[in-house]
């Protein structure tokens, strides 16, 4: 780039510049700036008596949002929001879980059946998302075997069944985001350097310890990864509640769905999902944080 | 080595602990056998034993079985069949963290994320040994192999040799009954390696531990070990000192791994004369059978000029006229490939500063009787 002073070539950079990411940025200005700028303003508009935004400017929607109406405080919408902070953790920490042992066992496979293994866990999510929510209603919904079953066990009551309930929405996210977890971890685990639980081994750790000592360093990239691609979405999600909860175990993302729905309330609405925007990028914050730490001074990248 | 008198200072406490308890790190291996898949045999039916303190060598060729057995030994994997015992203990089922054995492997596997100190502290602290304590036995162990001034590195900052060093102490800090090292020098330069491998067998004399070492350098293993096993195909070929595997080598696999040249089948053997594709031969003793196999090593055969009076004329000698075909100068020493006949056949003579032959000089080769080495097979 020694020539880059004169210039005629200095023209022809920008040139190349603009050309190589100009359509990228239009996208995003067009798709993701205007449209988020588009709701922010939209949470600080008032919501008209027919539910249509008008001035004047107003924080009235963050009041709502914060619990306060007609009738004074109410907690509901903090209800809401632990729910959601409950249904993401609890189901991610299960998402984990369950991935791990997957990850691994497909990391150590033929490598001709790793390829199907992988496709297994990754076709069911190109079936859409409420059709997948349907098939766990009808296996789920009373007199079914495995509600059958959960009632002999003692753990459903025959005429309830096991949908809808927490449990169902907790199953469906679990079962939604799964091969988002497994994906980067299996991909973590492809570059196990098994030496080094080898050596935790020899060293005198217990398997459990020389997971912790070994195994979770070095896959924490993938962990990662996961966590930022299930606890998001998770986050928001709308259709698992919606459908496996029977509209009983409200997430976040059910109470913006229905301002901009059936309750026709768009600055409240706008307002919600503000809400979940700085509890999201709250989240990869942490994330971030932790990675950091866990990573030995070396970034752990997301 | 400049690390020599302070390291004594540190370890002779431990040493004389070391020897009162020897028959703890003795290891005795029974009928091993390991196969992966149907087809591939990693070891087959081997029986060892190795002897407390000593330092003992598994040579041979990639897919021998020699890192196998280590890891057996270590726990890392385990036998198909057969028993092993350290220190008189059965430890066949043991899993690999309650055996009192520790390992430097051949890629190191340090802990990226744990820096020098944690590293060399990992053992100690998940045997539960406190802080104060595992604090000052890192400390001396790194004083001991001068790497005290590592111990607040990140792995990443370490050279090749460093990073061995810290693998060592890792494992020695523990104080194991037996250390297992799998090629641990393979991995650096020549000049490195060699002074590692004069320092480690002082590390061993000094601690009286015993050490298994993995190789597949001959050199290496001559170097540094009491004795040697050569594997082949999963079973142990020789087991003995390396003079005596060597000069005596009993297979024809062992003469070649261990670097010989100039074997010759022998066709028919009459008394003290045998018959090779090298003419006849006068061997030393007539006792043993029938032999396979004749091994002349490059460096006893004498090599004058044609006419000359040689080394002894009046010696039964072994006299065969050759020609110079190649040479090459190796400083210290002068190596002739010969053709003898139409066999091939190298000599190693000292530079002692007479005139070299040239290549397409006549010489005459002379052989002792003794230096004849007949091989059965």
């Amino acid at each position: 780039m020694s020539n880059i002073s004169s210039p005629a070539s200095r023209g022809s950079a920008v040139l190349h510049l603009l050309w190589t990411t100009g359509p990228s940025a239009a996208w995003i200005t067009l798709f993701l700036v205007l449209p988020s700028l588009y709701l922010v303003s939209m949470a600080f508009l008032t919501n008209g008596t027919y539910g249509q935004p008008e001035m004047p400017l107003s924080v009235d929607s963050f009041r709502q949002l914060a619990g306060y109406g007609f009738l004074g405080w109410s907690p509901g919408n903090l209800y809401t929001l632990l729910r959601s902070l409950y249904y993401t953790l609890f189901s991610t920490a299960l998402t984990v879980l369950v991935a791990y042992p997957i990850a691994y066992y497909i990391s150590t496979a033929r490598p001709s059946l790793r390829v199907v293994m992988l496709l297994a866990i990754v076709v069911p999510s190109w079936t859409n998302q409420v059709i997948r929510a349907f098939g766990w209603m009808n296996l789920l919904a009373p007199g079914t075997p495995i509600s059958t079953l959960a009632s002999w066990l003692g753990l459903a009551s025959p005429e309830l069944g096991l949908y809808p309930s927490s449990f169902a929405v907790m199953l469906g996210l679990v079962y939604n985001f799964l091969p988002f977890m497994v994906l980067p971890l299996y991909s973590a685990f492809e570059k196990l350097d098994m030496s080094q639980l080898e050596a935790a081994r020899d060293l005198y750790a217990s398997p459990l310890r020389a997971f912790f000592a070994a195994i979770l360093p070095q896959t924490l990239p993938g962990l990662l990864a996961g966590l930022v691609l299930v606890m998001i979405p998770a986050f928001g999600m709308y259709v698992v509640p919606e459908l496996l909860g029977g509209g009983r175990a409200m997430m976040i993302g059910n109470l913006v769905a229905t301002q901009f729905a059936d309750g026709s309330n768009w600055p409240y609405g706008a307002a919600g999902s503000i809400l979940m925007l700085a509890a999201t990028l709250l989240g990869i914050w942490l994330l971030r944080r932790l990675g950091r730490r866990l990573g030995g001074g070396e970034e752990v990248v997301i | 080595m400049p690390t020599d008198s302070a390291t004594r200072e540190e370890f002779p406490d431990k040493a004389a602990a070391r020897s009162v308890s020897r028959d703890a790190s003795s290891i005795t291996l029974k009928g091993l056998s390991k196969r992966f898949g149907n087809d591939v045999v990693a070891l087959d039916n081997v029986d060892l034993t190795i002897e407390a303190g000593e330092f003992f060598t598994l040579l041979g060729p990639s897919g021998c079985g020699k890192t196998t057995l280590l890891r057996i030994l270590a726990g890392l994997d385990s036998a198909d069949s057969g028993s092993v015992e350290i220190g008189g203990r059965n430890v066949t089922d043991v899993a690999p963290h309650k055996r009192s054995v520790n390992t430097v492997f051949q890629s190191y596997a340090l802990f990226p994320h744990l820096n020098v100190r944690d590293n060399i502290a990992f053992g100690l602290k998940m045997r539960g040994i406190g802080k104060a304590e595992s604090n000052t036995r890192v400390e001396q162990m790194a004083a001991s192999l001068k790497i005290d001034n590592l111990l607040a590195r990140q792995i990443h900052q370490l050279s090749g040799g460093q990073r061995q060093r810290i693998a060592l102490a890792r494992a020695l800090v523990n104080e194991p009954d037996v250390l297992l090292l799998d090629e641990p020098l393979s991995a650096l330069d020549a000049g490195l390696r060699s002074d590692l491998q004069v320092e480690l067998k002082r590390l061993q004399q000094r601690l009286g531990m015993t050490f298994v070492f993995v190789t597949h350098d001959q050199e290496e293993a001559m170097v540094m070990s009491d004795r040697i096993a050569l594997l082949n195909g999963g079973s142990i070929e020789q087991v003995g000192a390396p003079p005596e595997v060597y000069e005596r080598p009993r297979s024809r696999f062992v003469a070649r791994f261990i670097g010989h040249d100039n074997l010759f089948p022998v066709s028919s053997r009459n008394g003290y004369t045998i018959n090779t594709e090298l003419g006849m031969l006068t061997t030393e003793s007539s006792a043993g059978g029938t032999a396979s196999l004749a091994l002349i090593r490059p460096e006893i055969i004498e090599l004058s000029a044609p006419g000359s009076a040689g080394a002894d004329p009046t010696l039964a000698l072994n006299r065969l006229p050759g020609r110079v075909r190649e040479r090459f100068y190796r400083g210290a020493t002068v190596e002739y490939h010969l053709d003898c006949g139409g066999q091939h056949i190298v000599a190693e003579a000292t530079n002692s500063g007479e005139r070299l032959f040239r290549i397409g000089d006549q010489v005459q080769v002379e052989i002792y009787p003794e230096d004849v080495i007949l091989i059965n097979e």
